[in-house]
This record gives C-alpha cells, sequence and structure tokens, in this order.
C-alpha cells in the first residue's frame, strides 16, 4: 500500500465528514470481513478512498491496520523530512497531512501534536483551526481515551486558540464535559479524563455547575467504585460553594449543600459495604466539617477550635495538616489561568460556612462508624 | 545538598536493614520458578530491547525512548551488570539527542522537554558522565519553565504537573544547581497539591495519584522540605494501597500494579512509614509478575512484560532489601552508590 496516497484519502474522508466521531484501527475492512447487514459502499465513496483501507458509516471511521502502518511510515518520514531540513521545506498543510495521521495511530507522539502547534500559531483563522483540532484529538481519544499528551493538546487549543480563560462559552465547556465522560466510561478510572473536566468545570458559570453536579450524582451512583468521579463530584460542590455561597435563588446554604452530600451517600454506604471510594468521600465531608442544614446564617459563624487561620491561607492551612480541622478549599485552577485564581478567595467557603466544631464532628463520625460495624456484625451473626 | 540527600538515604538505611529478615522470602511462596529474582533472564531481557527495532510496539514507544532506556540501564545496574551494557554508544546516543537550549527529547528527531531532559541527566549519571554536560544552560532551561506560582511547564507550551515539579528539582539536584529555581515556590506549589487524604495530584485540587504521591514526597525530601508533610496522614493513605494479592494500587479500588512497588513503596521509605505494610508479601507478588521464559517483569502476574515494569518491579525489591541487588536511593532513582559519589565529588570541589 502506498502510505502517501493513503494520507491524503484520510484526509478527504475527514473533511468531507466532519461530525467523524471515533477511528478504530481493525485488523480487515473488505466487504467480506463486515457483516452482512452493512450496507456496501456507494459509488461516489467508493471512488474517493481505497475501500480495503478505510471503512465509513454513521460518521464512524475504521482504518485497516497494514493502512495505518504505511500511513505511519510515510508521515514519520515527512515529519523527519520538515525537521531536518527547516520549516520551509514542507508545506503547512502535507505536515497537518502528515502528523493527523501520527496522532491517530500514536497519540503519545508528542512531538507530532508540537509540530501541529507551531503550524497552528501561524494559521490566519485560528477558530476554524481549532475546530479540526478538537475533532482530531477527540478521534485519538476514542482510540486511546487515556492519552496524555492528547488531553493537554486539546487544553492548548482551548487555552490558546479559543482563549477560554478570556471568554469561556458554556456550549464549549459541555462539549468538554462530555467527552470527559465518554472517555472516562471507555476506561474506568480514567485519571486523565477527570483532570481535563476538572479543568474545564473551572469556568462554568454557577448556572451550569449546578447542572452539572445534578448529572454526576447519578453518574456516581451508578459508578460507586470509581473514586475518580466522586472527586469530581468533590470538587464541583467546593466550585458551587465558591461561585454562589449562600445561593438565594436556589436556597442553598454551604452547611445544606453539604447535609445533602451526606444524607444521599449514607445509604449507598450501607449497600455497598465497604467501598474504599464512599468511605474516602464521607471523609472529606467529615474534614470539610460544615454544620448541618437549616443553621443559623454567618452571624454565629463558629471558627474550628483547632486553628483559625487554617481557614485563611491554603499554604498555612495545609502545615498543620491535621484531620479533623477545616480544610482548606483547593484551588480550583490550574496555574497556566492564574488570573481567576485572584477573583476566587478560596479561604471564603470555609470561613463563611457554619463550622461544627472539631469535636461535635469527631463524635459524629464515631457513632457513625459503630453503626455500620454493629451492623455488619449482626448481618454475620444471622448468615447474611 | 549533603543534607538534603542524607534525608532520603537515611530512610533508605533503615527500610534495608528492615528488609533483610524479608530477604529470604523470596523461596516461600509463589509458583516455582518465580519464588526467586531471575537475575540472568531478565539481563537478557533488557539486552534483547534494543534488538527488535523494526516491531510495532519499538515504534509506537519511540518517543519515550530516553525514559525507556533510563529505566533499563538502571535495572541493570541494580542487578550489579552495567557493565554488560555498551557504555560509549549509549552515551552518544543520549547526546545526540541533546537540542542547542541543552534540554533533551525522547529520541532523536524529538522535541525537547523536561522529562526526558531529567532521563537523559539521569543516564548520564549512572555512567558518570555528567561532565559532558553544560550545567549552567540546562539550569538556563529549567529555570524559564518555572511559572510565578512555583510550578513547571513541561515544555515551552505550557502544560503543567507535579511530575514535572519532580523533573526540574531532581535534574538541578544531579548538577548542583537546585538554588538556580526559586526552591521556596516550587515547594509552596507542591503543598498546594495536596488533598484532604493526605496526597497529591497533578495539580492543584486533583485526585490523589500514587505517580504524583512520589514525584511530590521526593521533591519536599531533594529540596530538605519533608516537614512540611503529615507523614501519619499520608502514610496511612499510601499503607491503603496494599491488596489482598499483596501487590499495590495506585489509587482507591484499582488493581495491584508493579510500577505501584516503586511509587507507593518509595514514599514509604522516603516517610519512614515502609513498616505499615506487608513487605513479605508485597515480595512475593513482584516476583510472581516475572516472565520465568523470556525474562522481564510484568504489572500484574502473567501479563505481557515491558522494561517499564522490569524496572520499577528491580526497583521495588532494592528498596525492599532483596538480597544480591545494589540499594537504590528512594527520591533520586538512582542506585545509592551512584548519588554517593555525586554526592562526594560536589564535596571535593567545594
Amino acid at each position: 500500500m502506498d502510505g502517501a496516497c493513503l494520507i491524503l484519502e484520510l484526509d478527504h474522508i475527514l473533511r468531507s465528514d466532519p461530525l467523524i466521531d471515533e477511528v478504530g484501527l481493525v485488523p480487515s475492512v473488505s466487504a467480506d470481513a463486515l457483516p452482512l447487514e452493512q450496507a456496501p459502499q456507494s459509488a461516489d465513496s467508493a471512488s474517493a478512498y481505497d475501500p480495503s483501507a478505510f471503512w465509513v458509516g454513521d460518521h464512524k471511521l475504521a482504518v485497516a491496520l497494514v493502512a495505518a502502518r504505511a500511513m505511519y511510515s510515510a508521515a514519520l518520514l515527512t515529519l523527519k523530512r520538515a525537521r531536518t531540513a527547516g520549516p520551509t521545506s514542507t508545506g503547512d498543510a502535507e505536515l497537518l497531512q502528515a502528523t493527523q495521521v501520527i496522532v491517530i495511530v500514536n497519540p503519545e507522539h508528542y512531538t507530532a501534536w508540537n509540530t501541529r502547534k507551531r503550524v497552528l500559531l501561524r494559521s490566519p483563522a485560528p477558530e476554524g483551526a481549532a475546530s479540526v483540532e478538537l475533532q482530531l484529538s477527540a478521534l485519538a481519544l476514542s482510540v486511546h481515551p487515556k492519552s496524555e499528551a492528547t488531553w493537554s493538546h486539546r487544553r492548548w487549543v482551548l487555552r490558546n486558540l479559543l482563549q477560554i480563560a478570556k471568554s469561556p462559552q458554556c456550549s464549549v465547556l459541555e462539549k468538554e464535559s462530555a467527552l470527559a465522560q465518554r472517555c472516562a466510561e471507555l476506561r474506568p478510572m480514567n485519571y486523565r479524563a477527570w483532570s481535563h473536566r476538572a479543568w474545564a468545570a473551572q469556568w462554568m458559570p454557577p448556572g451550569q455547575l449546578r447542572a452539572e453536579l445534578q448529572a454526576s450524582r447519578v453518574w456516581a451512583e451508578q459508578h460507586v467504585t470509581d473514586n475518580c468521579g466522586l472527586h469530581y463530584r468533590r470538587r464541583l460542590i467546593l466550585l458551587v460553594l465558591q461561585r454562589s455561597p449562600g445561593d438565594e435563588v436556589t436556597a442553598t446554604s454551604p452547611g445544606l449543600l453539604v447535609e445533602q452530600e451526606r444524607a444521599w451517600l449514607t445509604p449507598l454506604l450501607d449497600y455497598y459495604q465497604g467501598r474504599e471510594a464512599l468511605w474516602l468521600h464521607r471523609r472529606f465531608f467529615a474534614q470539610i466539617n460544615f454544620a448541618g442544614a437549616g443553621a443559623e446564617p454567618q452571624a454565629t459563624v463558629k471558627q474550628p477550635e483547632s486553628d483559625p487561620k487554617a481557614s485563611t491561607s491554603p499554604s498555612q492551612a495545609s502545615d498543620t495538616g491535621g484531620t479533623f480541622k477545616g480544610f482548606p478549599v483547593p484551588f480550583p485552577l490550574w496555574s497556566a489561568e492564574q488570573t481567576l485564581v485572584d477573583e476566587v478567595d478560596s479561604g471564603s467557603v470555609v470561613a463563611s460556612g457554619i463550622m461544627a466544631s472539631a469535636a461535635e464532628s469527631c463524635a459524629r463520625e464515631e457513632a457513625f462508624v459503630t453503626e455500620v460495624v454493629e451492623r455488619l456484625r449482626s448481618d454475620t451473626n444471622l448468615g447474611l | 545538598m549533603a543534607t538534603q540527600a542524607d534525608d532520603g538515604m537515611t530512610s533508605r538505611a533503615e527500610a534495608a536493614a528492615e528488609g533483610t529478615e524479608c530477604g529470604n522470602a523470596g523461596s516461600e511462596a509463589g509458583p516455582s520458578g518465580r519464588s526467586t529474582l531471575l537475575v540472568d533472564k531478565h539481563k537478557s531481557y533488557i539486552k534483547s530491547l534494543d534488538n527488535d527495532t523494526a516491531t510495532l510496539d519499538y515504534q509506537l514507544t519511540e518517543h519515550l525512548r530516553m525514559s525507556g532506556v533510563y529505566w533499563g540501564l538502571t535495572a541493570m545496574d541494580l542487578m550489579h551488570c552495567l557493565h554488560e551494557m555498551d557504555s560509549e554508544r549509549v552515551v552518544k546516543w543520549v547526546m545526540s539527542c541533546q537540542h542547542k537550549n541543552g534540554a533533551f527529547g525522547g529520541n532523536r528527531d524529538h522535541d525537547a522537554h523536561l522529562l526526558y531532559t531529567l532521563s537523559a541527566v539521569q543516564i548520564l549519571a549512572l555512567y558518570d558522565k555528567l561532565d559532558l554536560l553544560d550545567g549552567k544552560k540546562i539550569a538556563a532551561y529549567v529555570v524559564s519553565l518555572q511559572q510565578e506560582d512555583g510550578s513547571f511547564a513541561g515544555d515551552e507550551f505550557g502544560e503543567i504537573d507535579t511530575r514535572f515539579s519532580y523533573a526540574a528539582i531532581l535534574c538541578l539536584s544531579l548538577l548542583n544547581k537546585l538554588h538556580s529555581i526559586n526552591v521556596p515556590r516550587a515547594v509552596d506549589y507542591i503543598m498546594q497539591c495536596q488533598n484532604f487524604d493526605g496526597g497529591f495530584g497533578v495539580a492543584p485540587g486533583l485526585e490523589s495519584h500514587a505517580g504524583q504521591i512520589f514525584c511530590c514526597v521526593a521533591s519536599l525530601a531533594l529540596t530538605g522540605s519533608l516537614h512540611r508533610l503529615d507523614r501519619d496522614l499520608l502514610g496511612w493513605w499510601l499503607a491503603e494501597r496494599q491488596v489482598k494479592e499483596g501487590g499495590l494500587n495506585g489509587r482507591p479500588e484499582k488493581l495491584p500494579d508493579v510500577c505501584y512497588s516503586w511509587w507507593v513503596l518509595s514514599s514509604l521509605v522516603i516517610m519512614d512509614r515502609v513498616h505499615w505494610i506487608d513487605q513479605k508479601a508485597l515480595q512475593r507478588f513482584i516476583l510472581d509478575c516475572q516472565d520465568e521464559e523470556r525474562g522481564g517483569i510484568s504489572d500484574r502476574p502473567d501479563d505481557m512484560v515491558d522494561v517499564f515494569h522490569t524496572y520499577f518491579g528491580v526497583a521495588g525489591l532494592s528498596l525492599l532489601g532483596y538480597p544480591g541487588l545494589k540499594a537504590i536511593d528512594p527520591a533520586y532513582a538512582l542506585p545509592i552508590d551512584v548519588v554517593e559519589k555525586i554526592v562526594r565529588s560536589r564535596r571535593t570541589e567545594s
């Protein structure tokens, strides 16, 4: 197979259907290898590409492994030539076509992603270029949902081409969240996908955050061992509290939100006994240490007995590192977008929350654990 | 710097002392053929990695070859057989991956990155060839990647990760240029990445992950900042990583994986909490992940082996004081004799 020709054909396929959202590298795409009910290739698409190399249908693309190898080798040669002879030797279009193949076959090839970034920085129409990059990186993730270099490239595009930090758009953020969820389902406990989702959530306005929080509850109930999903939930709750503490519209005080979380968690802990991820979730809320629902407003704020400074500065607080203290709210942001950090007072949540005393919280947790252990013991006695 | 290095090494010495009692545990259990470390098999497996350059596996991992070579060579050195590798060829190849700014790519024809710069420096340290490097130039590169908040980008495109903090700090420690960067800020940033469970994530507020914890704990050790850690809180989370099979996982509810025999174990050793896990059970788990025919170690028993898990398996056994292996420094991720030589030559210089 001629790798150079196939590279052009692949580019044509992707351009003619920007809705292709999944690619698979498969042993064969010839007609007799496909299930009978698959429609045969239509005449004009058959003329556009080699049917023994590619198959397209329902916005999905299959590439025969032998074709992928031929394209990959040719693409590496193009990239190498461009790097040896200097940037002007190879046209931008050719470089984009070659690196497109490299990252679909091997999305961890960071030099290929970087080469694209350099070309994109020269692009006269960054927004158009961005949508191509978002499609391509989503395709790469459909093959390798954990690919770190791909997630990183996506963030670079969002930061540099779409200026996400200056003008966050709900629709863009929603797509990031949906893609991350899809990848999290393709690979359970997919750390990179969830980190990306948390990164995107930092720009969501309060309304979108609440919708996200609501949806994450259902997801977490269906994936009780996925600590990533529960961790994301903790972050969403902190973000909600930071953005709109004591939101009048939804009448959510920090204490109420946390109390609702505990109420939701208790039957889960009962039903799925001994799951570490669920217990960690409970521990988090014991540590941030808010008082119960219906508590008095801020006028009666009680500072944590242990160390009042703990709620004023994250670095001071983490120095103390104790278990039952007002735990500092982690910054929601990665440092590349420092501007927003200053707008959010990370200490304010803890400070404005209505603290239970450390002793109260300890006693409450102890009682809960005793209850669970007792129940386990009686279940065992009953032979359950 | 000497005292900072000692911090890690003291803990290591204690671990080795404790490890002697479990040193013979290998013969107790495990399927036949896997009850001891198959040094000869692993040697020939690592040597064979250079021969199969036409395979797809090789092509798909060529971008991280610098790290692959570091893993393979360090494993060889821990097994006392580094001299069996062609040092001249290796060093020449490493230097051919260097860029004008002093930084290294993952292979020839690859962009420079902080992670591969560290691997290159570690390889040259193994061969006692750090004098080939222009320390000032590399330090300037690392300094250029430090951000206002103390974090580090991996390269010019700005991705931030606590792994890059470790790469920066270790790279400069080996070159005796640690104070080129703003160390207090770097440490403050790392502390911002700590979670309620004591662990650390990729960035502030992200989930605790044993790989990132190693990077953060080792960075604190290298900068003399271990006093900022609550060792009991983090030690608790780390000790919970041990599962029934004896192996360690990297996050709650995950399967055990040999690579965490390094990430989790080295953190526990640095924090002097290694006695909180069942070391004999862990040793049995690592040994059981060996391929007794081809050599090499896999993530879990009977999976495909690779050089990454082979190194982490051998390094884990070294931390457990397995007989016949060189001791490894848990923060430098290099054999202790290599680290000592570097520290000694620095003392002579000053």
